[in-house]
């Protein structure tokens, strides 16, 4: 029944590296949607229909002067579905196209190719690490750590990215498709097989990064887990390839396949075990003589019946199946040679001893010993000889799942993690444990390096480490962004019923307060919990209480510190079993010469806690109410420390009313781009200005060591926006507000929720009210900024106000589906942020689809649009295929930064301009080491690449023309554009020469040379 | 039924220290005597349990006394004998250790002991038993001598030797000199026939042979952790069938040592405080060890022919340290018992370890040892050597529903007399005469009789003591009043009836009673048990009575003891007060007593009627058809007639305690009274027996045990005691065991099940067996079901060749034990399992479901779960006729979280901080 699999070729993809910067973006190969598809921003926004007459703000539609809400421009949606999108996309160039008439048409063409050339998302870098055994080189000089599409590999002696390769997975493939196993080779170590979620394997060559482009389709329909092992047979050696996957009509399968590049069409494959169960999780031992599987709580052990098949498509299997006591989170085997086969069958007299250690969803670990012979010596009449004691070894030290447990070399230890945060030694002849405590997250995966010398540990917060074996010393670590990501499947363990945690309804994403450092353009600061973890159907509420700062020149992670109370306890569980609960970051905002950091946290008691107070007061909330923690928090960096010290603690800076002794939450915070100053509104509506003052001590100042004098912050001045008495008398406290400072500092707006939309300009030095205007946001306000002169209010519609001429310059209303989301879902799911660079700024949307069903937050998505502040027409519009979690401005260049829930980190950027994060390569793309030989399989590759291309860009090339006629002849090279190459960084940081040339090569050459390359 | 639920009787537990099997295993061809399980405890009791196929029954309670302990027990088997074709079993003897310099053998079937020995040297603290000759080593040479020596370890470091030869015990030799240096000998234990090993505080095992008493080895432990004590202490050794080694010390560890080399092989830390208890099982593949932390260990070989052992899996089933446990395999049986200061032993599957529940017996004494006078609203309870007594007022308004007793204000019981009695020896036996006038308290030495007088105004009582004859001095088993307030039934250690008339019982005036000089000696039916069954094994053990009732109209007394054998007497004559009380006849009584001991020696030789003596014109005799009763498969554990339906309204009878009065007696007639018996036997067995007559009850007969309710069969806790409610008519019984209360109504039958003979159940029976046979508990507490298996493997595996599901095929087989199941080598040691009607494929006895009132407004049978650890039922009040609540009873609990534990060295949750070391 052997069904050849045929390898395919995958999409060719050039990788957008700085040498090829100029390349035009792949259509297929890339998650994100191409620019230009005006389907996606349509769902977003209702787009403006007369977008070109209103180029310049000055619209018609809406009067100027009024404190009425401006006629916003409106575009009835046409649909909020996403399977009419196509219907949209061409109602909508019909529409387009119909009262605009033939000038319109071909100008708004050229308006929107432009906006294609203007911006562009580069290739993310971070992301998070595949849930997958890290693979370890055979020389154990490598490390190969798997992302969710990348395979990249790190040097374990300094821990750098050696070199990231990207299998070009099939276009038609589900958004998530994910690397799902990886193995190395045991024939030839240089290759690594990698099993993709949509059934693809590919066959890569880690050492040079070749083999990315072609695979095998196992499965029509997926993968679940995979195992490699090297099989002997008829004289010859391959490499047999184990999968596990569900079959079309419903049940899961093992299948073997013998995937050979020599005859890549031709590739034998053999079901051997079909289940109606769901196997998880597939391991081979013995050059394939034993295979062990996990279904649900099932352990399959298998063994080859015989050696002598010529292909696999002869290859048997016997399995016995039993029942372990749960289901099966981790499993390993380990398989030696019998010295002594006294007392055993004839036919099991050759077979190795097969030790099984199996970790359950529970915590308990099962060792069973010898457990091949034991299950295959039943006698002819069905029974089991005396003196076989089927009963495994019960270790049960870990109180929750047992993610990952390995057998050591020699076979006396073994080493398990988990949620306790505790790499776990079992000394197994004593019975005695050996702990190492406190790692930094979940252990996620330990694997043993072929030596036996180190192990390799991942952890849940997106980070990897190398330990030596003796002294459990850490050699080598591996960090990437450690914000929160989107669980990628629901883990096994989802099945134990627990105390339910306080999660988020609706469902949402929480946003991660992150900036840049201006001072030092590479660092990128994040607020990130000790999970990242998001759950898709019941995202829990998380705290994020420590700063992570990550260098995005390089990828790597610089240092992480805790920004708030953090309780770190053996057991992460109080007494009632409840996880301890600890501050949420809620806001990081930095001064502008980058020394000081203001930080809102907040935390609410558990409502279990007072459950005991429900007969006295009526509602829980009041009393959680009365109990909450906020702190805005003022820290200086040190130069000397390399952390940010704190230097004031102000508890409690918003109340929850006028006269509200109780902490009220933090809407917003502000940092004034000019001097020392931030500010703050909050729930009782009233803006807060914060400034430094000298610390005295008895009237004299206090000074450091280097003779600077210490500094305290202190509220400058309390404004109250609205009427107190209105508050006072209806009891509702606003539950949105924001603050911004303009570009100098000279004012402040500031705005909390009321039904006209009033907003208010502050002076900020004195605190006095200059100008108050209604009408600048409808319903809850999200977001406020400002570009230039112009205020851009993010609420239900997106308001663009010159505060100078006090003008709408254009306002657009969100789309149905945005506007009608609840406010929390608003608050931490909608990102605004300006470039003033470009002029241009940036706003983020969640778009839930209304699938049918349980809702889940894979379902849902995030798109992107710039906008130049003079013009509703956005500049470019990207669907992100996850959830956008923070959106900056990238400040070293024109351009935003844009974090995910996969933890990437995409540059949308113009044209041109060099991402920061295009330094993030691999030592092997920068070519620092060894010279590069490029072999004959890369050159045909490449080759083929520009084949491609070809085919789909007759459409830029066509607006070409139209638009940069002068460009292509006579090339006109900003200064600015320069220096946006040059001065991206200290000049030890910048790229090599090489990168250089390129890029200013490509200023002046424009296309023909990403051709030509 | 009017419920009291109580809980204020302070029945301390006592500490188990030593657990002791008359066998370790006991193979299928093996001619042995019944194996019983000895448990002593903290206050001198020693308890005698027949495991019984898994029906754990506490058969009888050799008492113990003030400052008494017992702190090791020891069986030993003498070797069998072969007399005219015939095989004598050896002896089973029981032998004890409790901290003094003696060791003591017990006479078991008087509860006294046999004979003591001791010698100059320190207090013993342990003791141990020579394996048995096996029979190779028998052929090796042939004259040696089979039997077993005990080996005594003391805490001035000497070693002892007592020898059990020629039925006699005397102390051989002292091997290892007493001396200031040496340190305590903690445990010891025999790793074959001539080689000691003995376990000692100061971090060494030494090895001895006992043939000359040179030192073998000694093993170093080395020193003790960082931050304790220097020395390790030993707490246990036992040896495997191999010669392995294996101790157990006060680091937690378990070390594994080479029994040729006497070198350390492996060393296990399973436990995180001190291992005080070992076992194994016969054959070597299993350790077992409990300790200080309260778990429960199971260590098993890894891979074959390598040595190692691992452990397996541990649980917590104690509350407390586990002190002491002992394994025994055989019968079908194949189960650990382990003790400590949480006093209920618990027995956990040996072989099927995991696959099986444990199950707690519960910590009490198998006889309730609550009485009532319901006429005064009186209830006693005793212990060690207190008497306590309490007056249940009457609740004027009964509103309350059941079990609302907490609620009730404290005035609704006062307790109203404490009597300590003098004396060393512990209350076996007290009784309460129905107007609450009389307490009569047995010790093993003597008999005492108090009146009390309980002042209704001020609610306190006076206890006066009343002289008794001084046939009494040599105090008894089991005492009992008959529901008239007429007699006094005494059981003697012996198994001896002794019937004494009280001569102003039941008259209110405040003169003292007293006792009737002539005693009416009663002797039961000689059961022709043959001589080499009394003279092997356990002997007469099992003529031992354990119990004893009174018909409602004091006629007629049964007695029945562990056998299985009910024997009946009835009162003939009229009462005729007039006839004169004879001076003390001391002569008599002397005589009398002699020969009855003879007797008892004889068991019981036909001589009754010339010592029976008439008494105010009425005479106790044999019932005529006494011999028509049939043995009954198990020992009876509730015996009781039927109170006369046929009596005044308020009438209800009680089943230990009725309380009518005497109807008009027939003159050298048998009485005419109700005669029907209930007789509940250890296995659940339910029959009713009309005694007169010598045959069952028509209900009886229409109702046998496998037409009884399922759930009733499934149960596992030995019935304790019963409640008869005939009010309005109704003929109801309340059963009664640890955990549950049943009630059946005698007036309906059980459903039939259809196509099934009631009568002819012989197919049916025999077809139940064989199915029976292999879903079976091994002793403990019944089979896990298969989803709930925490063992990491299940009972079953799949074959799977190439796709094609094959077979499903066991992986775990049931108990080796199984294959002899129904196999016993000796007919009278284990009750016929074809009347066994336990069924434990399920452990519905354990799983506290209460169950309401059926849905028909009558049903034949009702249960519930609710009330447990059940101590006792009493009645304690007429009841209201007229409500037709029934007889008010008062259900007495004690719960083991109650009744106050010595502290523990480890506390509940203190491994969470030192865990990680962080």
């Amino acid at each position: 029944m052997a069904s050849p699999l045929k390898r395919k070729r995958g999409p060719v993809e050039v990788l957008d590296t700085p040498k090829r910067s100029k390349s035009v973006k792949d259509q297929s190969g890339n998650p994100l949607r191409p620019a230009g598809e005006k389907a996606g921003w349509g769902a977003a926004f209702n787009p403006p229909q007369e977008l070109v007459v209103t180029t310049n703000g000055v619209n018609g539609n809406h009067s100027h002067r009024t404190s009425e809400s401006p006629e916003a421009v409106d575009y009835e949606a046409y649909v909020q579905d996403e399977k009419y999108k196509d219907a949209l996309e061409q109602r909508e160039k019909s529409s387009k196209n119909v009262p605009q008439g033939n000038n319109n048409k071909t100008l708004a063409k050229s308006e929107e190719q432009k906006a294609i050339e203007l911006w562009k998302l580069s290739e993310p870098i971070g992301g998070r690490m595949a849930n997958a055994d890290p693979v370890f080189s055979r020389d154990e000089k490598f490390l190969i750590v798997a992302n969710r599409k990348t395979i990249n590999v790190y040097s374990t002696s300094n821990s750098l990215l050696t070199r990231s390769i990207k299998p070009n997975i099939n276009p038609e493939a589900p958004r998530y498709t994910r690397i799902v196993a990886y193995c190395l080779s045991p024939t030839d170590p240089n290759i690594v097989w990698v099993a993709f979620s949509d059934g693809s394997v590919f066959r890569i060559d880690w050492t040079i990064g070749t083999g990315e482009t072609d695979y095998w389709m196992i499965s029509s329909t997926d993968c679940i887990h995979m195992t490699v092992t090297s099989m002997e047979s008829a004289g010859r050696r391959r490499d047999v390839v184990f999968t596990t996957e569900s079959k079309k009509d419903g049940g899961f399968r093992i299948t073997a396949q013998e995937l050979s590049i020599e005859t890549p069409s031709e590739s034998p494959t053999r079901t051997i075990y079909t289940t109606p169960n769901r196997m998880q999780f597939l391991k081979s031992a013995k050059e394939g003589s034993v295979i062990v599987a996990a279904s649900g709580n099932r352990v399959l052990v298998g063994r080859l019946r015989s050696t002598d098949y010529d292909t696999i498509a002869n290859i048997r299997y016997e399995f016995r199946v039993f029942e372990s006591t749960e289901a099966i989170k981790c499993l390993d085997v380990r398989a030696s040679n019998r010295t002594e086969s006294e007392g055993l069958k004839k036919s099991l007299k050759k077979s190795p001893i097969v030790d099984v250690v199996v970790g359950d969803i529970r915590g308990v670990l099962f060792v069973h010993h010898d457990l091949l012979a034991k299950l295959f010596s039943q006698q002819a009449d069905g029974k089991l000889p005396p003196g076989i004691s089927m009963v495994p070894r019960k270790l049960h030290w870990h109180r929750e799942v047992v993610h990952t447990v390995k057998w050591s070399l020699d076979g006396n230890y073994i080493i398990s993690g988990g949620t306790e945060t505790v790499l776990v030694l079992w000394q197994l002849d004593t019975g005695k444990q050996q702990f190492l405590p406190h790692m930094s997250a979940t252990i996620q995966n330990v694997v043993v390096s072929p030596t036996g010398t180190s192990y390799a540990i991942q952890l849940a917060d997106n980070s990897a480490m190398i330990l030596s074996t003796a002294e459990l010393e850490p050699t080598a670590n591996i960090a990437g962004i450690q914000a929160s990501v989107l669980e990628s499947e629901e883990p096994l363990e989802a099945q134990i019923q627990k105390i339910e945690e306080p999660s988020w309804q609706p469902l949402l994403v929480q946003r991660t307060p992150a900036l840049i450092n201006p001072t030092d353009l590479s660092k990128l600061l994040l607020v990130v919990g000790q999970q990242q973890e998001v759950s898709a159907t019941k995202p829990l509420v998380m705290s994020n209480p420590f700063l992570q700062t990550f260098d995005l020149g390089s990828g790597h992670n610089i240092s992480r510190q805790a920004f708030t109370r953090t309780s770190i306890t053996n057991i992460d569980a109080a007494p009632s079993a409840h996880r301890i609960s600890e501050p949420r970051v809620t806001h990081m905002k930095i001064s502008h010469d980058g020394k000081w950091l203001a930080t809102v946290d907040e935390w609410t008691p558990p409502a279990r806690e007072y459950d005991f107070l429900k007969h006295r007061s009526s509602s829980l909330a009041i009393e959680q109410q009365h109990r909450r923690e906020v702190f805005l928090k003022f820290w200086q960096w040190n130069h000397e420390t390399g952390l940010w010290e704190l230097v004031s603690r102000i508890d409690s800076p918003h109340s929850l009313g006028p006269d509200s002794g109780d902490a009220g939450r933090i809407f917003a915070l502000a940092s004034d781009p000019s001097s020392l100053r931030f500010s703050t509104t909050g729930e009782d509506g009233i803006v807060r200005t914060w400034t430094t003052k000298t610390r005295k001590r008895d009237g004299v100042v206090v000074r450091a060591k280097d003779g600077s004098a210490y500094k305290n912050w202190h509220c400058q001045h309390a404004v109250c926006l609205g009427k107190p008495e209105l508050l006072d008398g209806t009891g509702n406290f606003p539950t949105s507000g924001s603050v911004a400072f303009s570009e100098d500092g000279s004012v402040l707006a500031a705005a909390c929720d009321n039904e006209d939309g009033l907003l208010h300009l502050l002076d900020p030095d004195s605190g006095v009210e200059r100008l108050s205007h209604t009408g600048l946001f409808e319903g809850a306000i999200v977001g406020m900024e400002f570009l230039g002169q112009d205020l851009i209010v993010l609420s239900n519609k997106l308001f663009v106000f010159d505060i100078v001429s006090e003008d709408f310059r254009f306002a657009i209303k969100l789309a149905k589906s945005p506007a009608s989301l609840s406010l929390n879902q608003k608050q931490e799911m909608m990102h605004l942020a300006v470039d003033q660079r470009s002029r241009t700024f940036a706003v983020a949307l969640p778009k839930f689809s209304s699938q049918p069903g349980k809702p889940s937050l894979w379902a849902a998505r995030s798109e992107l649009t710039v906008f130049h502040h003079d013009s509703p027409e956005p500049q470019l519009t990207e669907q992100f295929p996850t959830i956008v979690t923070a959106l900056l401005p990238a400040i070293s260049s024109e351009g935003y930064m844009v974090l995910d829930t996969a933890a990437e980190i995409h540059t949308v950027m113009k044209k041109g301009s060099q991402a920061v994060t295009a330094l993030a390569q691999s030592t092997s793309a920068l070519e620092l080491d060894t010279v590069p030989d490029e072999p004959a399989g890369e050159n045909l590759l490449e080759e083929e690449d520009v084949e491609e291309m070809e085919d789909y860009l007759p459409t830029p090339a066509a607006t070409q023309d139209g638009v940069d006629e002068d460009n292509s002849e006579h090339p006109v090279v900003s200064q600015q554009q320069l220096s946006e190459i040059f001065d991206i960084g200290p000049s030890f940081a910048l790229p090599p020469m090489e990168e250089m040339f390129y890029q200013v090569a490509d200023l002046f050459l424009s296309k023909p040379l990403a051709q030509s390359v | 039924m009017d419920i009291h639920r109580c809980r204020f009787v302070p029945f301390p537990p006592s500490t188990i220290n030593a657990l002791a099997f008359s066998h370790s295993r006991i193979f299928k061809d093996q001619k042995a005597a019944s194996p019983r399980l000895a448990i002593g405890r903290a206050n001198g009791d020693i308890e005698l349990w027949n495991p019984q196929g898994g029906a754990w029954l506490q058969e009888t309670i050799i008492r113990g006394g003030k400052d008494r302990s017992i702190d090791g027990l020891v069986w030993t088997q003498d070797p069998n004998e072969e007399v005219e074709g015939k095989t004598i079993i050896g002896k089973s003897r029981l032998f004890s250790i409790g901290f003094t310099t003696t060791v003591t053998e017990w006479d078991l079937t008087k509860g006294r002991p046999l004979r003591q020995a001791s010698g100059n040297h320190g207090e013993i603290w342990c003791i141990a038993a020579q394996p048995p000759l096996s029979k190779s080593e028998k052929a090796a040479n042939p004259g040696q001598w089979a039997g077993q020596r005990l080996i005594a370890g003391c805490t001035d470091g000497a070693l002892v030797l007592y020898s059990t030869e020629d039925e006699d015990f005397q102390l051989q030799r002292i091997l290892v000199r007493p001396s200031a240096k040496k340190a305590k000998v903690i445990s010891v234990v025999f790793q074959n026939r001539n080689i000691v090993v003995a376990g000692c505080t100061d971090s060494t095992i030494r090895i001895y042979d006992i043939r000359n008493g040179s030192t073998v080895r000694n093993m170093t432990l080395g020193s003790g952790p960082k931050g304790g004590p220097k020395e390790i202490i030993v707490w246990s050794v036992k040896t495997l069938r191999d010669g392995t080694i294996v101790s157990g010390d006060s680091t937690g560890e378990i070390k594994i040592w080479d029994g040729k080399l006497y070198t350390l092989r492996q060393r296990i830390r399973s436990h995180q405080q001190d291992v005080l208890s070992l076992a194994t099982n016969f054959d070597g593949t299993a350790i077992f060890s409990g300790g200080m932390d309260r778990r429960t260990v199971v260590y098993k070989p890894v891979g074959k022919g390598k040595n190692r052992w691992a452990e397996v899996a541990h649980r917590r089933f104690h509350s407390h340290d586990v002190k002491t446990m002992a394994s025994f395999e055989g019968g079908g049986l194949s189960v650990l018992v382990s003790g400590g200061p949480d006093a209920a032993p618990i027995t956990i599957p040996l072989g099927q370890y995991g696959f099986e529940y444990q199950r707690a017996l519960p910590f009490f004494p198998q006889e309730t040892l609550i009485r009532s006078a319901p006429k005064q609203g009186l209830m006693m309870s005793w212990w060690d050597r207190e008497v306590h007594i309490w007056h249940i007022r009457k609740d004027p308004d009964p509103i309350e529903d059941e079990e609302d007793i907490e609620n009730k204000p404290p005035e609704g019981r006062k307790l109203v007399a404490k009597i300590l009695i003098k004396g060393e020896a512990n209350i076996t036996s007290a009784a309460l005469n129905p107007e609450g006038t009389l307490l009569a308290v047995s010790t093993n030495s003597d008999i005492k009789l108090f009146q009390l007088r309980l002042n209704l105004e001020e609610d306190v009582m006076r206890v006066s003591k009343v002289t008794v004859p001084s046939t009494y001095s040599s105090g008894a088993r089991l005492v009992q009043f008959s529901p008239d307030g007429k007699w006094l039934c005494t059981i003697h250690a012996d198994s001896r009836i002794v019937l004494s008339c009280l001569l102003t019982s039941g008259t209110t005036s405040a003169s003292s009673p007293s006792i009737h000089p002539q005693q009416s000696r009663l002797s039961r039916l000689d059961r022709k048990t043959e001589k080499h069954v009394l003279l092997g094994g356990l002997g007469s053990y099992d003529r031992t009575i354990t119990q004893l009732a009174f018909s409602s109209d004091s006629r007629i007394l049964a007695v029945s003891d562990i056998s299985g054998h009910i024997d009946t007497f009835v009162l003939t004559g009229h009462e005729d007060l007039s006839q004169p009380v004879p001076s003390d006849d001391s002569d008599a009584a002397s005589s009398s007593s002699s020969s009855s001991e003879s007797d008892s020696d004889s068991d019981a030789e036909v001589e009754e009627d010339s010592k029976t003596k008439t008494i105010f014109g009425q005479q106790w005799t044999r019932n005529p058809s006494a011999t028509l009763l049939p043995k009954l498969p198990s020992a009876p554990v509730v015996l009781s007639f039927r109170p006369s339906a046929t009596k005044l309204p308020n009438g209800t009878a009680v089943a230990l305690h009725p309380t009518r009065n005497n109807p008009n007696p027939i003159s050298h007639a048998l009485p005419t009274g109700e005669d029907r018996l209930l007789v509940i036997t250890s296995t659940s067995l339910i029959y009713e027996f009309e005694t007169l007559k010598g045959s069952l009850s028509p209900w009886s007969r229409r109702n046998p045990t496998s037409l009884f309710p399922e759930d009733f069969k499934r149960t596992l806790e030995t019935v304790r005691g019963c409640i008869w409610d005939l009010s309005q008519g109704r003929e109801r019984i309340w059963i009664y065991s640890v955990g549950w209360i049943w009630m059946f109504d005698l007036s309906k039958d059980f459903p039939s099940p259809s196509g099934e003979l009631i009568n002819g159940n012989g197919n049916a029976e025999k077809s139940k067996k064989r199915k029976r046979g292999k879903d079976r508990a091994s002793g403990a507490g019944g089979v896990i079901p298969d989803q709930q298996l925490g063992m990491g493997i299940s009972r079953r595996m799949q074959k799977v060749i190439h796709e094609e599901v094959e077979e499903e095929t066991a992986l775990i087989l049931d108990s080796g034990m199984d294959v002899d199941v129904d196999v016993d080598g000796d007919d009278d040691s284990l009750p016929d399992l074809s009347l066994l009607r336990r069924d434990s494929r399920d452990d519905g006895g354990k799983t506290p479901q209460g169950k309401g009132k059926r849905g028909d407004a009558k049903p034949s049978d009702w249960h519930t779960f609710k009330y447990r650890p059940i101590m006792g039922v009493v009645l304690i009040g007429e009841g209201e006729g007229e409500g037709g609540v029934g007889p008010e009873v008062a259900v007495v609990e004690r719960p083991a979280w109650e009744a106050g534990l010595p502290g523990r060295w480890e506390g509940e949750q203190e491994w969470r901080d030192r865990e990680v070391g962080l």
